[in-house]
């Protein structure tokens, strides 16, 4: 039997969240906004079940994003090159350096901008990410390292660099955040 | 000096949340009960094409059977079967190739397709053959294939083969995969899921 207080209160308590981590992994609103009112719906589509599940957040966060790449799979002829390297929609109020982040994001291979986002946004460990992306740890690991290297030029103000595009963002640091994090869920 | 990346991110996030306005959750579980309505036509709809080709005196797979769907009555006999028999083989690769062939004709449109290395399982219980396994596209396969190898499409399946019978698809893992693997999956009987370890292959 689906209670749907008992959906609301889920909802209530994790849809922004799970829109602002949907948001680093795509840089559009309202593409997140989408992919969580779908992945929500698909979760009271099954709530008998999902209810029932250690962690439903993350069951709504799997199907967020394997819901974005399937969609991806199917526009990518057409919109491949603006979705991939167009500037984030514009958020007001945004701060400069979180709009540079959420740039750099998009610039970087997905499963290693979604393995960063659930790192050092979500809280998730590498055993939890490797978990949930159903990828090895040592694959998460590398994800991680490689995603951290690839964003580097977009987060630093090198003059001239090279690497360094058009309109790169202020000088930004992973600072000490190789350790694993708990899962704060 | 250079600014704390997770720190940015994460408040850069939470000023987001806080400015984003979900829609209702009414309009949401709306979306949902729509879902739940299509697929529980498309259930039906396939019931009664499996109970038309059982009773024609074969069962052929058309659609895509979820663990919820009513069974052929093979699939259920089998999974009644004393399970102390039980046994985990190897898979041979005229196995897989039989068991492959069966999901092309369960699934109209797969041609290029292949098990996934290390997703196949397959065993028996006294005479009747369990194979599982995960499906991905090769090479000349289309757009369609690889759409339809997408989400749903990429989790295990399931098949039975009666003695001297031909191997039929006769489940699918739901989508997101349960976490129970196997165990969840009513065709295969629960002792040969645990010496599948539950098809935790991931």
């Amino acid at each position: 039997m689906r209670d749907p207080a008992d959906f609301d209160a889920f909802y209530a308590g994790s849809v922004r969240r799970l829109t602002s981590q949907m948001y680093a992994m795509t840089g559009s609103r309202a593409e997140a906004e989408d992919l969580v009112q779908e992945a929500f719906a698909r979760a009271w589509q099954r709530w008998e079940k999902v209810s029932g599940y250690a962690d439903p957040e993350a069951w709504v966060r799997t199907v967020a994003c394997r819901v974005r790449v399937s969609v991806w799979r199917k526009t990518i002829n057409r919109l491949a090159a603006h979705h991939r390297h167009g500037m984030p929609d514009e958020v007001p109020g945004a701060g400069p350096d979180y709009v540079a982040i959420v740039a750099a994001l998009r610039r970087i291979p997905a499963e290693q901008r979604r393995a960063i986002v659930l790192h050092h946004l979500a809280g998730l460990s590498v055993a939890e990410i490797a978990r949930e992306t159903g990828a090895p740890p040592g694959t998460v690991k590398a994800r991680l390292s490689r995603g951290r290297q690839a964003m580097a030029p977009y987060l630093s103000d090198i003059p001239g660099g090279d690497q360094a595009p058009r309109g790169a963002g202020p000088a930004i640091g992973f600072g000490s955040n190789d350790q694993e994090v708990p899962h704060h869920g | 000096m250079a600014e704390d990346f997770e720190t940015i991110l994460k408040a850069g996030s939470a000023e987001y949340a806080a400015r984003t306005s979900p829609r209702p959750a009414e309009a949401v579980r709306a979306r949902g009960d729509q879902l739940r309505r299509h697929h529980r036509a498309a259930t039906v709809a396939l019931a009664v094409a499996v109970v038309a080709a059982v009773g024609g005196g074969a069962f052929v797979a058309t659609g895509h059977l979820s663990r919820h769907s009513a069974q052929p009555p093979a699939a259920t006999s089998s999974a009644t079967i004393a399970t102390t028999s039980c046994r985990s083989l190897v898979a041979s690769q005229s196995v897989k190739d039989a068991v492959t062939q069966a999901y092309r004709l369960a699934q109209p449109g797969l041609v290029h397709i292949a098990p996934v290395k290390g997703t196949f399982y397959y065993g028996a219980c006294g005479d009747v053959s369990y194979a599982g396994a995960r499906f991905t596209p090769t090479s000349g396969s289309t757009a369609g294939e690889q759409v339809a190898l997408q989400d749903a499409g990429s989790v295990e399946k399931y098949f039975t083969k009666s003695p001297n019978g031909m191997w039929t698809y006769v489940a699918t893992d739901g989508f997101p995969a349960s976490t129970h693997g196997c165990a969840a999956i009513p065709q295969i009987p629960a002792a040969l899921a645990a010496l599948w370890a539950d098809c935790r292959h991931g």
